[in-house]
């Protein structure tokens, strides 16, 4: 059976340190100036009721990817996972991903000149079981990784306790990524 | 001064540069003006060479194989790895409206250069500069018999090429404005709107004889 991979991001435990991004740039060697992740911060509500809201901004692994549908050359593709990757000897940088993408987690790689984004950390650590590096460096445990088809793992318990919020769910692209949004301080 | 999470240049850069604009209006351009074309050749062609109609017929067999060949140029330019385009013709994936764009384009292409070629072979025979054609307008007499169904399958071809610009750009979700169904419709429009237009313009300047 394959794995249904989900990764979840707690706003209530981010503290927006920013360690998941750099964590990432030293992992995947992400030129300066480019990001395959950013935690936003803004402070919301009315005084007394302020508070900071978080948003992480990734690719978010859609299950009906809009990028691998728009790709004339299949250089966006999916594993049998269902996680999307980029072949990078197939990519020929027409940019459509890019645009075609609601969630803006792809860029153009000035040193390689070819489409990038994350990708779980499949290769240098997913596929050999460790946790994506934005997972494993938190230091909040604001960020869960885990297969969904197993019925003990973190993912899996907190899934079924928390209510979940999908990134822009009203698109229909099922992310494997999923918040749990702030349940205090400000209302937005 | 960048934010803590640091620069946001990648979430606002125009990724399709003018080219893409350029090529959207060239590829609008040559559909229209060979649809109007087509439209005048069937339905108002009288047989002489001095009426606006024949102007226009003509001016549609120029324009649009020059504005479509400048138009792949301009695709290919836009590229970010202009010298691997080559993939676009060896993969296809027809959920992406590209790569029907790409299979619509290689149709379309070859068709109009023939249909101008037709149109003007009394010109080609004439002019000695243009003798190295000669042997292609000879290959081409040989499909006079199928001109008739040459014609609508140029039109038809015109016809997607027109609309598919408009479905490329309602593809995209990064930018809410162009997701929506209405910009084919629009582009079909617009592209037969400067095919009249441009077919009367260039018509009148280079193709009306006065006599």
């Amino acid at each position: 059976m394959g794995k249904a991979y989900r990764l979840l991001y707690d706003e209530n435990a981010c503290i927006g340190c920013q360690a998941c991004s750099v964590a990432c740039r030293v992992e995947h060697g992400v030129p300066e100036d480019f990001f395959r992740l950013q935690v936003r911060m803004e402070l919301k509500g009315v005084f007394p009721r302020l508070g900071m809201s978080y948003e992480r901004m990734a690719c978010v692994m859609c299950e009906d990817a809009p990028c691998v549908s728009v790709c004339p050359t299949f250089a966006s593709f999916q594993d049998k996972d269902g996680l999307v990757h980029i072949d990078e000897r197939v990519c020929i940088t027409c940019k459509y991903c890019i645009l075609a993408c609601p969630y803006h987690a792809r860029f153009i790689n000035p040193l390689k000149n070819v489409v990038e984004k994350c990708d779980f950390c499949y290769e240098s650590r997913v596929s050999k079981a460790l946790l994506p590096v934005c997972v494993s460096i938190c230091p909040t445990e604001a960020l869960m990784f885990g297969d969904m088809n197993e019925h003990d793992s973190l993912v899996y318990e907190t899934s079924h306790k928390e209510a979940l919020i999908f990134p822009k769910a009203h698109l229909k692209t099922k992310p494997k990524v999923a918040f749990l949004p702030k349940r205090k301080g400000m209302k937005s | 001064m960048s934010p803590i999470w640091g620069s946001m240049a990648q979430y606002e850069m125009v990724h399709w540069s003018w080219a893409i604009a350029v090529y959207l209006f060239l590829a609008g351009l040559s559909s229209g003006s060979i649809m109007v074309a087509l439209l005048v050749k069937w339905n108002r062609h009288e047989r002489s060479n001095s009426s606006i109609w024949d102007a226009m017929i003509k001016s549609g067999a120029v324009v649009a194989p020059l504005s479509i060949l400048l138009g792949l140029l301009l695709l290919i330019v836009d590229l970010g790895r202009p010298l691997s385009f080559y993939w676009l013709l060896i993969r296809y994936n027809i959920t992406s409206v590209m790569s029907l764009g790409v299979l619509f384009l290689l149709l379309y292409t070859p068709i109009v250069i023939v249909f101008m070629l037709l149109v003007f072979e009394r010109s080609v025979m004439k002019y000695t500069f243009l003798a190295p054609l000669v042997a292609l307008i000879q290959a081409v007499k040989e499909l006079h018999s199928y001109a008739k169904i040459i014609e609508y399958f140029l039109f038809v071809t015109a016809l997607c090429i027109s609309s598919y610009t408009g479905f490329l750009l309602s593809a995209l979700y990064a930018i809410p404005l162009w997701n929506s169904p209405i910009l084919p419709i629009l582009f079909i429009t617009s592209s037969i709107s400067l095919g009249i237009a441009v077919n009367i313009l260039t018509g009148l300047l280079f193709f009306q004889k006065y006599d």
